[in-house]
């Protein structure tokens, strides 16, 4: 049966963007998650509902307006975070961002588009070109993971050493913020506004109850990203229930194995 | 080695350092000493580069440091182990160590006498399991110019003896300058080794015997 619905196009679009966010995701996780930036993916997905809304509105092809605007966002939230708390940038600009969408789509004339497909994504009406710009965005983000990989960890649990060893921390930090945005912007349209944020941060979340390097950590994130991306999907599509949903709940189920098991074993351990 | 020319530090209007000039030759093992909050620790990260100074200026003849801040990240429960810690002190790093590379890291904790830590996880060793492994990282590049910034105040005593001589053989063998900020001098005077006193200003430099007579002259009392 699983194989039936393989030839449907929407099905194998659906898959191939679907593994791409979910790598994408996975590799941006512990750089963030284990730097206390989770929260900057979900600010940041705030901040392309407002691209999209204004994308829909000016052209046929939202996402050529949504994404340099999530990343000039992002550089903005990058900037302030030097200024101030992190926290207090990301808040700043993801309410600032989405309130000037909620009066766009209030006031812009001939604006029809359903707001609940922007905040819950589908996955299954992806174009072949935003399936491109998906592979596209995990080609990027897997590049630039590969090539810095040893300086991005030093960054994330040393900061000062990082920069007392000549890194360019800024610079490798706006890329990173960049590279987000683009993850952002490209799997809102799939995923929806309010749920891309788990894909960031229940990686590493999970992965790190039980790893003990940086490397598996990332490793086992990647898998377990991959394989509930592709299990959501499954599940989704018969019962014709939000695929962004579906995962994020099979992800809350694995965290709550995950420490109930840990629990047990420490508890059998003492 | 180094040279520091009329350096000040302000945050805000709060002087952190005034007017610092010195001098430090190549091979020199340099202690500073100074109260709580003199600046000690201020001064040195204008001489790793992590603050400018506000006026003045600073000359390092070499790009080749180690370091070993005071306040180490221990906050963040990051899953690393002492291995992914201490490569990233090498100066040149690939995605997978090599096997020479390995060895090296080995070497190190065998001489920091942790050897059994090597695959261990950064999160469940000691506070002073956690600074030798960060004093490795300083070290394993092989700087010309190595700053302890209070190395040893998570370590424990019988162990704090071994890393002075290993320190000193590190001056002799390999002519490393250090510079070592400490709070308690006693156990750590060497034959020919210089003290700063920091308090806002350099208030002495010079050699071991002079400052004992610059002590006897009651420094505290001439603010």
């Amino acid at each position: 049966m699983i194989f039936d619905i393989l030839q449907y196009d929407f099905i194998q679009r659906a898959l191939i963007i679907g593994v791409a966010l979910a790598i994408s995701a996975a590799l941006l996780s512990p750089f963030l998650v284990l730097n206390h930036q989770a929260m900057i993916a979900d600010g940041l997905a705030h901040v392309s509902f407002t691209g999209l809304a204004l994308g829909i509105l000016l052209m046929n092809e939202p996402l050529i307006i949504s994404v340099p605007f999530v990343m000039i966002a992002s550089l903005l939230i990058k900037y302030l975070s030097s200024k101030m708390n992190g926290d207090a940038a990301i808040g700043l600009v993801s309410a600032f961002a989405f309130a000037i969408g909620l009066i766009i789509i209030k006031k812009g004339a001939g604006f029809n588009y359903s707001i609940e497909s922007l905040i819950s994504g589908n996955i299954f009406t992806s174009t072949t070109s935003l399936m491109i710009l998906g592979v596209l965005t995990t080609v990027f983000i897997l590049a630039f993971i590969l090539i810095f990989y040893r300086k991005l960890f030093l960054m994330t649990y040393d900061f000062d050493y990082a920069k007392f060893k000549g890194i360019h921390v800024q610079l490798l930090g706006y890329v990173l913020s960049a590279l987000t945005a683009f993850f952002i912007a490209i799997g809102v349209r799939t995923i929806g506004v309010l749920l891309i944020s788990a894909f960031v941060i229940f990686p590493s979340v999970i992965s790190s109850q039980f790893t003990k390097s940086f490397m598996m950590t990332l490793m086992t994130g990647l898998i377990t990203s991959i394989a509930v991306t592709i299990a959501g999907i499954f599940i989704a599509h018969p019962l014709e229930i939000p695929v962004g949903s579906t995962i994020v709940v099979l992800y809350t189920f694995l965290l709550v194995i995950m420490i109930i098991v840990k629990r047990f074993l420490r508890g059998e351990s003492t | 080695m180094i040279d520091y020319q009329s350096v000040s530090v302000n945050f805000g209007h709060f002087l952190a350092l005034k007017d610092i000039s010195f001098h430090v030759d190549s091979g020199t093992f340099l202690h500073v000493i100074g109260p709580n909050g003199s600046g000690k620790s201020t001064l040195m990260k204008t001489l790793v580069g992590l603050l400018k100074p506000t006026f003045g200026s600073i000359t390092i003849h070499t790009d080749k440091m180690g370091y070993l801040p005071q306040k180490l990240e221990t906050k963040k429960q990051i899953p690393m182990t002492v291995k992914e810690v201490i490569y990233s002190g090498f100066e040149k790093q690939r995605l997978s160590i090599s096997e020479s590379e390995d060895a090296l890291i080995k070497m190190w904790l065998e001489r920091m006498e942790i050897p059994e830590l090597y695959h261990q996880s950064m999160i469940h060793l000691s506070g002073g399991q956690q600074q030798r492994v960060y004093l490795i990282r300083a070290l394993i590049s092989n700087p010309e110019l190595l700053i302890l910034d209070e190395p040893t105040s998570a370590l424990d005593p019988s162990f704090r003896e071994k890393f002075h001589l290993l320190l000193e053989t590190l001056q002799n063998e390999h002519h490393m300058t250090i510079i070592h900020v400490t709070h308690d001098l006693t156990d750590v005077v060497k034959k020919n080794c210089q003290i700063m006193y920091v308090d806002q200003t350099v208030k002495f430099f010079g050699c071991y015997e002079d400052f004992h007579q610059f002590e006897h002259e009651g420094h505290q009392h001439d603010l």
